[in-house]
């Protein structure tokens, strides 16, 4: 019996240093963007010592302001080492027109969690100017057209009667030079 | 429709019974031509409480807001805000007196036009003293003209507020210039500096019949204008509690209720201020029974349409008792406001809808002392508006000071409000010190139409 749980604690300390010198291997991992059947796809390529690394699972994200967009779910490698991913192109570019676009792979049993960045050019082109211009809303910094101009409208209808007042009281004046 | 108002033929009848008119001149321009010792007396008081609250506003401004102000971070608008609150509803006493009763023919506002004028110029005014005074950065101040977002009821309230005040001016100037044109041909023994304003003032002012056209003509664009000026002004003030987010303000019946509320308060505020001035100025003769009377049932009215408007404020969201409103409603029915709350409700508004039911309580003494009982409360009432609704947190908070939970307002807070109801009361002694406070040629020219309510005039 004693021998039994030697050999299993041998073989789990094995396996566990087996895991450890396992993920001190080193793959690399790179980021494509190609079209297939017309459609925008990123590919996400892992090779270790120039060959390709199959079944390692590989997560997309774009960065936006306050975290990382999910793109798509996870996908698994193929023998060829590529994880392919349907690329999304109506995500806003940013001011430069660039997304950055990250690829992860979280705790994987042979190479542990890598993360690599690309630029993609791929989605809708904005014009911030345009932007600004076009959201013209009540919540926003903008106010909207028809409220600048209905504003505008009372504003004007109020002072002119008033200005209007003004006026008679200068011709009250006139009214009494012009008796005398 | 041929306007009446505007027929060259009754302009003739502006002479009036010569004698009568006389002697109308004498009384009306009589607090002019003499100021006691106790008018000296209270005017030096009012002038010291202003300086007072100067003094409490330079403290306020160099050193720490921290320590001059019991503003934290839960209670962010305190006395300042509700008092601005106040004098905005106040300000509406104008609308009423001077449009609301004239349109609808009640003879009975022409001796009070005048007096709710200035009232309501000086309440504007310390409004928008207030709001300054509230300011954390009044260096500022520039920014909300050079900045302005259009969408803002701040940015609406800074053009309704100069609006009104404009407006206001011109309704308490133009009807007077037959009135300046009376003291610069009537008043002897006045310093020279005095007559020349008079003349000046009075723009050339002969009483031709071109003349009275265009001054008929003013006023009636005015007055009809003041209203949904008043209306505007109340509904802005509502609009910038209830555009928040927050349970106690959240209320789509908001400008309803301050619209409700400040006809309550100017109906009690000119009562208050009518009885002072008669008394003052020994005008029983002008400001009578009837005024009272009527001012009185004004009210009943008033105080009626204002508990509606609180029933559905308060009782509705009671009814639900949802939790986010459960801890300020609960706060004010049976917590640490119930106190004030309770008060307001029995003497802001039910003692003014049922004491003036009584025609022996609508004479002048009691009815002035309902309404200056109602006049106050509804400064409280204004702020149980502002303030306990802010000491409840949004989301739970640990470790919060004690001196966020609670509010009361500070010495130098409370001298600066002191300060702005002297200065307003300041206003309205020094107006009634150079100027008609009743207008001659109003209560003339209404004696002359010989309506029944203005019979006992003669």
């Amino acid at each position: 019996m004693k021998n039994i749980i030697k050999t299993l604690i041998f073989v789990c300390l094995y396996l566990s240093s087996g895991m450890v010198i396992a993920q001190d291997k080193t793959a690399d991992m790179s980021i494509n963007f190609v079209k297939a059947d017309d459609k925008d796809a990123c590919q996400v390529t892992i090779t270790s010592n120039n060959k390709p690394v199959a079944e390692v699972a590989v997560k997309l994200y774009v960065k936006r302001l306050f975290g990382n967009l999910s793109i798509g779910n996870e996908v698994s490698t193929d023998e060829n080492g590529i994880a392919t991913f349907e690329f999304p192109n109506d995500i806003p570019l940013n001011a430069e027109g660039k997304l950055l676009v990250l690829a992860k792979v979280e705790d994987d049993e042979n190479y542990g969690s890598m993360e690599v960045e690309a630029n993609s050019t791929i989605g809708a082109k904005v014009n911030l100017t345009q932007l600004e211009l076009e959201n013209r809303s009540i919540s926003g910094t903008n106010a909207p057209y028809y409220f600048i101009a209905g504003s505008l409208v009372i504003f004007a209808g109020i002072w002119g009667a008033i200005i209007y007042v003004v006026l008679l009281v200068f011709k009250i004046k006139k009214a009494g030079t012009q008796s005398i | 429709m041929i306007d009446q108002d505007f027929h060259p033929e009754r302009t003739k009848n502006e002479t009036f019974t010569q004698e009568e008119y006389m002697e109308m001149k004498r009384d009306l321009l009589k607090p002019i031509q003499h100021i006691g010792i106790w008018g000296k007396v209270w005017i030096g008081f009012l002038l010291a409480v202003i300086f007072a609250g100067v003094y409490a506003y330079y403290l306020q401004e160099t050193k720490s807001k921290y320590v001059t102000v019991s503003l934290r971070d839960y209670t962010m608008w305190g006395v300042y805000i509700s008092n601005f609150v106040f004098f905005i509803a106040l300000s509406m006493i104008g609308v009423l007196m001077s449009a609301v009763l004239k349109l609808t023919n009640n003879e009975w506002y022409r001796p009070l036009a005048r007096i709710a004028e200035v009232v309501a110029l000086g309440a504007i005014c310390f409004a928008g003293i207030s709001i300054v005074v509230a300011m954390g950065r009044p260096d500022r101040l520039h920014y909300l003209f050079m900045y302005p977002r259009l969408q803002s009821p701040i940015t609406w309230d800074i053009i309704v507020v100069i609006t009104y005040v404009v407006a206001s001016m011109l309704l308490l100037y133009i009807p007077m210039i037959p009135s300046l044109s009376t003291c610069r041909n009537h008043l002897s023994n006045m310093p020279k500096w005095q007559m020349k304003m008079y003349e000046w003032l009075s723009f050339g002012w002969e009483g031709n019949p071109e003349q009275w056209k265009l001054l008929r003509k003013g006023v009636k664009i005015l007055t009809i204008m003041i209203i949904p000026l008043g209306v505007a002004i109340q509904t802005v003030d509502a609009w910038l509690f209830a555009t928040t987010l927050r349970p106690e303000w959240d209320s789509t019946n908001f400008s309803g209720y301050f619209i409700s509320g400040a006809f309550l308060l100017a109906t009690a505020a000119m009562i208050v201020a009518t009885f002072v001035i008669r008394k003052a100025y020994n005008l029983e003769k002008y400001l009578t029974e009837l005024h009272f009377d009527k001012l009185g049932q004004a009210m009943v009215l008033m105080s009626s349409i204002y508990i509606f408007f609180n029933i559905n404020e308060y009782l509705v969201p009671a009814y639900k008792m949802s939790s986010m409103h459960a801890n300020h409603l609960l706060d004010m029915f049976i917590g640490d406001g119930a106190l004030m709350y309770w008060l307001v409700v029995i003497f802001g508004l039910f003692t003014p809808a049922i004491l003036p039911l009584f025609p022996a309580l609508r004479k002048p003494v009691p009815l002035f002392i309902i309404a200056l009982i109602a006049v106050i409360a509804h400064w409280f009432k204004r702020y149980l508006i502002v303030i306990p609704g802010q000491l409840h947190n949004y989301l739970p908070i640990q470790d919060v000071p004690e001196s966020w939970t609670h509010y009361f307002p500070s010495a130098v807070e409370l001298t600066i409000v002191a300060a702005t109801f002297a200065g307003m009361l300041l206003i309205i002694t020094l107006f009634s010190r150079f100027f008609p406070i009743i207008s001659v040629w109003e209560v003339a020219e209404g004696k002359l139409e010989g309506k029944d309510e203005i019979i006992n005039y003669k």
